[in-house]
């Protein structure tokens, strides 16, 4: 059992750094994916790893393949398109999504548009684009400051945070942002998916940002209690996948998202279970 | 204004336009040439630096391809997007697949050292492995090949392209011949190599070298973390002292590897593209200097 269970990571360093990865980076993202369900805006991962291509681009022409360039390039794309559709929809013209969708979309062929000019690729996207095999230390250094700096904000705010998850329309009636802190989160928001795509990929930052806060919502009864599960789940299931990938040969990232995917379905059924016999005892 | 544009109109319509080859990427479009007559151009659609894998088929692509008196490609599921776009785009020019009658390496056939891995894990490309342009011998026959093809399409120029075919030939010979007798020196526990994408193989075969990579013969299938353990284990083993990154691939994995290994990385190898003009890798000739050269460096 231990040899199946905990050798490999002992035998190989970049087994034990992708475990440490996956654990720091799912630590920041029980915070920031907790808002971004409670907002709407789940698959806003998704849509952004497709919006960072012109930042991207424009780093890659300067600066060459270089990760820090294109990391740089991808979190300040993020953060105007974030920042644009925050300012739409704050004024009420437009919805949360809706404005994203409309600032993704455009970053997205304001990218492709650039690439075919300069003769590069919509590939280079895959420059950015991590692997959680591949972790190097420059990564690891910046995924541990980004999610230092989330939990910092998060400890530091936590009575607002709660108020904002509970009643986000009451908590901005009461509590008008001054703009200067709105682009401070947005830039963390924008930070932990960077480094998500620039170390995980694309696919499994998604799933990790989705996956472990809902179970965590399942079974915390506190905002720390939510965040704690869901921290807890996502190392657990990246050191399952991780195995998995191990023994039965497949790629990492996905056969980690499909066990967080199953670990939630699982429980869920689970609760729904003992639910119905509640109900008929 | 009127008469400008009759003039223009006119002018377009009797300026000739220059008979054009097309093949789907820079290392064919370079053999192409070498063979083609003086007055026709070659154009490669997927430019030096660019990665036919995961090239899909543009508007500029159709335009290219209609206007094609011929267009070559490797075949056996290098380019996968080129046979609808070469549909679509109503060309009259003739699909040639360089590699359409030629023997394939097959997964079976690899000289792995665990023969337990399933031939599942290696062939995104439907079984065979493109790269043949690695093995200069077999570059040769495409080489002729194409030749063969431009002379149906131009009957007039056909003495002009058979000497410039065996003017080319020449020089392969002798770079076949070199590489050869630079890799016969290396002595037989020092013959394994790592690569980022599994693309040497045909170049393994003809300098008795041994490839390995993380990643398959397509750029697009992530590694499992048993193949990135089993080559470090292999490495370590064997004392591997070549390992390499090729341009086009994102070299992340590699780089973690000579981490965990301690082997520093040689040097960048050129697979899938040349490299752009003033680069090491400028054309075919060049390309396989340079990978010779940057592989016997480390393997020494």
């Amino acid at each position: 059992m231990w040899s199946l269970l905990v050798e490999p990571f002992l035998e190989y360093e970049f087994l034990r750094r992708a475990l440490i990865e996956a654990i720091v980076l799912g630590l920041g993202f029980s915070i920031v994916g907790q808002v971004l369900i409670t907002r709407r805006l789940s698959l806003i991962g998704d849509t952004l790893s497709h919006a960072m291509l012109p930042g991207v681009v424009v780093a890659f022409l300067l600066f060459g393949a270089n990760a820090m360039a294109l990391f740089w390039g991808g979190w300040i794309t993020g953060f105007l398109i974030l920042s644009a559709s925050w300012f739409l929809f704050h004024r009420r013209r437009v919805e949360a999504d809706a404005g994203l969708a409309l600032f993704a979309v455009f970053s997205v062929s304001l990218g492709v548009l650039l690439a075919a000019r300069t003769r590069t690729t919509t590939e280079i996207l895959h420059l950015l684009f991590g692997n959680v095999l591949a972790i190097d230390q420059w990564i690891l250094s910046m995924s541990v400051l980004v999610a230092a700096v989330t939990w910092m904000v998060f400890l530091w705010n936590y009575r607002s945070v709660l108020m904002a998850l509970v009643d986000p329309v009451f908590f901005e009636s009461v509590r008008p942002s001054s703009w200067w802190r709105v682009a401070f989160l947005l830039a963390i928001f924008s930070a932990n998916l960077t480094v998500g795509f620039a170390s995980l990929g694309a696919m499994m930052t998604v799933g990790l940002l989705i996956v472990p806060p809902l179970v965590g919502r399942a079974l915390g009864r506190s905002l720390f209690g939510m965040v704690g599960y869901s921290a807890l789940f996502s190392v657990l299931v990246s050191w399952v996948g991780v195995l998995i990938s191990f023994h039965g040969e497949v790629p990492s990232g996905p056969a980690i998202v499909a066990v967080a995917c199953a670990g939630l379905f699982l429980l869920q059924f689970l609760r729904l279970f003992r639910r119905a016999r509640r109900v008929t005892a | 204004m009127r008469g400008a544009l009759v003039v223009l109109f006119s002018l377009m319509l009797s300026f000739p336009a220059a008979a054009q080859v097309v093949t789907s990427f820079s290392i064919l479009g370079d053999l192409a040439s070498r063979l083609v007559p003086g007055d026709v151009r070659v154009v490669s659609l997927v430019k030096a630096g660019e990665d036919t894998h995961q090239h899909e088929g543009t508007a500029a692509d159709l335009k290219e391809l209609r206007k094609a008196r011929l267009v070559f490609a490797v075949g056996a599921g290098f380019e996968p997007w080129l046979k609808k776009a070469h549909a679509s785009s109503g060309s009259k020019g003739e699909l040639i697949l360089l590699t359409e009658g030629m023997e394939l390496r097959e997964p079976g056939h690899e000289d792995h050292a665990h023969p337990h891995q399933g031939p599942s894990h290696r062939h995104p490309h439907g079984g065979q492995d493109p790269h043949v342009w690695l093995d200069v011998a077999k570059t040769r026959a495409m080489v002729a090949r194409m030749a063969r093809a431009l002379r149906e399409a131009f009957p007039g120029q056909s003495a002009e392209i058979s000497r410039k075919e065996k003017a080319y030939d020449l020089e392969l010979n002798s770079l076949q011949e070199e590489l050869k007798k630079q890799f016969s020196a290396v002595p037989a526990d020092r013959r394994l190599v790592i690569t980022s994408h599994d693309a040497f193989g045909y170049f393994g075969a003809a300098q008795g070298l041994r490839f390995l990579a993380p990643q398959g013969w397509s750029t697009e299938v992530e590694p499992s973390a048993k193949q990135v353990a089993r080559l470090i284990r292999q490495i370590r083993e064997h004392k591997v002292k070549a390992l390499f990154v090729e341009n086009l691939t994102n070299r992340r994995s590699i780089d973690q590897i000579s981490g965990e290994t301690g082997v520093k990385v040689g040097g960048t190898l050129y697979a899938d593209s040349l490299s752009d003009s003033p680069g090491p890798a400028a054309d075919y000739v060049q390309m396989m200097k340079h990978n010779a050269r940057t592989i016997l460096d480390a393997l020494k």
